[in-house]
């Protein structure tokens, strides 16, 4: 089962010309690197094209890989420079206009009153992440949607322990502030 | 003995997370065991993780047959083809920097640049973790 087969040992036998190997390690992470890039970017299409950077990238870099164990970390810091980078680009994270493309429009029926409460809840929720500094939103989407440990989530962004530690907890902070007065406001 | 100083935000965070020595986390947790304050806070903390847990990203589409079309066609165009293409990438550049289009920077920051010979000197440096990590950034200048 291929499943079985350590990340490491497949981009190995990627670099050695095994297209196969490359093809399966994509499979493998393009769910957890798609996610991050939507929760970073805020935008479907954006995370799509930037995953698909990662990947090239990561097949680009596959000679060169030391393996130390922190695959994933390493294929994260990757996707994190790129959405950052595209952030910056940005100038201005258009987060909020950009998602409200993605949500699906509601539909007529008994529950269509429930179902657009929830897209109303899920877009605020997203619109407040999607207002966090780059690096607080980094670091939660590490920890929430990766179950990092705060010493993987510093490998991967690059920051120490400490650092993680305060920008998950000002993030964390800073939702139940901005949901907290979007609530009161509603 | 219970410790009577509230502990800060992100201690009772990392002590929520497993991510404190056990010293630390014992301390922790006596104080919240006897401290009504800090189990309110640590219950906010956990209904704003909640919320975020239960709103999966969407599903994206996949990103191999992208990739491996993308491959094919580098290694169709082949490398005196990369060369011309790259050429007309600076030259794009050129003209890009002059009327301010973010679009043409971008579009030789991926696919030629990335795949392709070496036109510019960033390309002789060793292609170092760094320089792969580095998001696409172009030295400034």
């Amino acid at each position: 089962m291929n499943i079985e087969i350590p990340d490491e040992t497949l981009l190995a036998r990627g670099a050695e010309g095994d297209e196969t190997a490359f093809r399966l390690l994509v499979e493998r992470w393009e769910g957890a690197v798609g996610s991050f890039l939507f929760r970073m970017l805020g935008s479907r299409e954006e995370a799509e094209d930037l995953a698909q950077e990662t990947f090239m990238r990561m097949i680009a870099a596959a000679p060169r890989y030391r393996d130390s164990g922190q695959f994933r970390s390493w294929l994260l810091r990757i996707a994190g420079n790129l959405a950052r980078s595209r952030l910056r680009r940005r100038r201005l994270v258009r987060w909020l206009s950009l998602e409200q493309a993605a949500v699906d429009p509601p539909v007529a029926g008994p529950d269509a009153l429930d179902r657009l409460e929830a897209d109303q809840r899920r877009q605020r929720l997203r619109s407040a992440v999607g207002r966090l500094p780059d690096r607080q939103r980094e670091a939660l989407v590490l920890r929430q949607d990766h179950d990092m440990s705060y010493r993987e989530i510093a490998d991967t962004m690059g920051v120490t322990v400490g650092s993680v530690q305060m920008l998950l907890h000002r993030a964390l902070t800073a939702l139940r502030r901005d949901l907290g007065q979007q609530e009161e406001t509603a | 003995m219970t410790d009577h100083r509230h502990p800060a935000g992100p201690d009772l965070m990392a002590w929520r997370d497993d991510e404190l020595p056990p010293p630390a986390a014992q301390a922790i947790a006596d104080h919240v065991a006897a401290c009504a304050a800090c189990r309110a806070e640590v219950q906010a903390l956990d209904q704003a993780r909640g919320l975020l847990a239960g709103d999966p990203a969407p599903p994206l589409a996949p990103a191999w047959p992208r990739i491996a079309a993308s491959r094919a066609r580098d290694d169709r165009l082949g490398r005196p083809f990369a060369w011309a293409a790259a050429a007309a990438c600076a030259a794009g550049l050129a003209a890009g920097l002059l009327v301010g289009s973010p679009a043409a920077d971008r579009r030789c920051g991926r696919g030629i640049l990335a795949h392709g010979p070496a036109p510019v000197a960033r390309q002789q440096q060793r292609v170092h973790a760094g320089d792969v990590l580095d998001g696409g950034r172009r030295p400034k200048g």
